[in-house]
């Protein structure tokens, strides 16, 4: 057991949080999870991504448990 | 086809148990349309060609450039100028004479994409913006065609098959508007990743036609060439895409694409207001350019590259100025100054067009 999250991030917002894999605090819920995020990372507002946990697209409030695998995926423009 | 030379040209894929004959036939039947000939486009329909897909079309409307041989490896210096698609063609034709690639050099756009689409069994999302990008996943969810999805971004890249009722809208339901996600001639790439994608993309398209192994089917997978990190996460149909995804033909038709990838008006001044703010002594000018980015401006500027803007704190009562080469990264920089800078939001423009759109005397190379 372990009382933080792993997050995994992508592209652009590497940037933003400074490394590819973040470890925080653990908290309830993914909008607690955000809340967090977004106040430690403001430029999170400036752009757009999604979050998975667990290895699935959420796009609800979801319950984090120790051990929940979450990734922030931004769009890609190149081809 | 002639059996033999065939036989021979496929052989070692003919040989591997779970592909076979059959698979190689099913491969000669299908019709694949790749829209984007570019970094994603040259490993795809390199990848096709060689393993006999039967009939391939290309559409691009671009133009072969140096800055493109470092990742497009189908192409070399003689193609420069020559549009991507010409040189395309003859190059893959020479490669396997024995399938059929047809080509058209325009920008596939909601009024024809319909009827271009219809022929085709698979289509390969090679794009390279947005608007082009939820066109194609439109066209494809309207026509119920399958769709193998590929984008890049510096050192990372994505991929996703869409069919059933998933569709890029279930990842991102409304597209960016410009400068929010940087494109490669903005934030650069990596010459080797769009191989890597571009070849996964192939592979996936091969395994849709034949049936073989288990393709990304609703599912995305992101992988970073950096660090080997990837990743494979699921997308549920989302009942929300329904309120942006047009819902017929006719309203498909309808669309103005470009305008919902639209900036903000309201952040972007023109050439002319520009001059006339530079005027004005309480206005700060930043190029957000990196160092040795060229024509320098040879008025009252401080130079900022964009990624060192990031959580800096301006002066306030002043009207900021951001200016770049061609008037996106300087959208991008509004963006990021306002959230950092909530004071100064609504004084906080973009020169529309960059130092591109402005005039000589302005400028010292």
């Amino acid at each position: 057991m372990t009382d933080t999250l792993t997050i995994r991030c992508f592209g652009q917002l590497t940037d933003i949080l400074g490394s590819a894999r973040l470890e925080v605090p653990i908290t309830n819920d993914s909008e607690e999870l955000m809340h967090l995020l977004l106040k430690e990372y403001p430029l999170l507002k400036t752009t757009r991504f999604i979050v998975s946990v667990d290895r699935k697209v959420i796009r609800e409030k979801t319950v984090l448990t120790p051990g929940s695998e979450i990734a922030l995926l931004p769009p890609f423009s190149g081809g | 086809m002639e059996i033999n030379s065939s036989h021979n040209r496929y052989h070692r894929q003919l040989i591997l148990p779970g592909f076979g004959k059959e698979a190689q036939e099913k491969l000669r039947n299908a019709r694949v349309l790749v829209v984007g000939a570019g970094g994603l486009g040259c490993p795809v329909l390199m990848n096709l060609t060689g393993m006999g897909v039967g009939e391939i079309g290309i559409i691009d409307n671009g133009i072969v450039e140096l800055s493109n041989l470092h990742r497009q490896l189908l192409y070399d210096m003689n193609d420069i100028g020559e549009f991507k698609t010409t040189a395309a063609s003859k190059k893959l034709q020479r490669m396997n004479p024995e399938i059929r690639i047809s080509s058209q050099s325009i920008m596939l756009t909601n009024d024809h994409a319909l009827k271009t689409l219809e022929y085709y069994d698979l289509v390969v999302d090679c794009t390279d913006n947005f608007p082009t990008r939820y066109m194609l996943t439109d066209a494809c969810w309207l026509l119920k065609k399958p769709m193998v999805f590929g984008a890049v971004a510096r050192y990372d890249g994505q991929v996703a098959v869409f069919h059933k009722n998933v569709t890029y809208r279930d990842l991102f339901p409304e597209p960016p508007s410009e400068g929010e996600v940087p494109d490669c001639n903005e934030a650069g790439v990596l010459g080797v990743l769009p191989n890597i994608i571009g070849n996964i993309m192939a592979a996936e398209c091969i395994k849709a036609i034949t049936g073989i192994g288990e393709i990304l089917s609703g599912k995305l997978f992101t992988y970073s060439a950096l660090t080997n990190d990837s990743l494979i996460v699921e997308i549920n149909a989302s009942a929300n895409k329904k309120l942006q995804q047009p819902q017929s033909a006719g309203e498909f038709e309808a669309m103005n694409y470009p305008a919902l990838c639209a900036t903000r008006t309201e952040i972007e001044i023109d050439k002319d207001q520009f001059e006339k703010l530079i005027q004005q002594k309480d206005v700060l000018l930043i190029d957000v350019r990196e160092p040795d980015e060229v024509p320098q401006l040879n008025i009252h500027h401080k130079r900022i590259p964009l990624n060192e803007l990031m959580g800096m704190s301006l002066e306030e009562n002043k009207t900021v100025v951001f200016i770049c080469q061609s008037g996106k990264r300087s959208i991008r920089a509004v963006r990021i100054c306002e959230e950092s800078n909530p004071a100064l939001a609504g004084n906080i423009f973009s020169l529309a067009g960059g130092i591109n759109s402005l005039h000589e005397k302005f400028k010292t190379n």
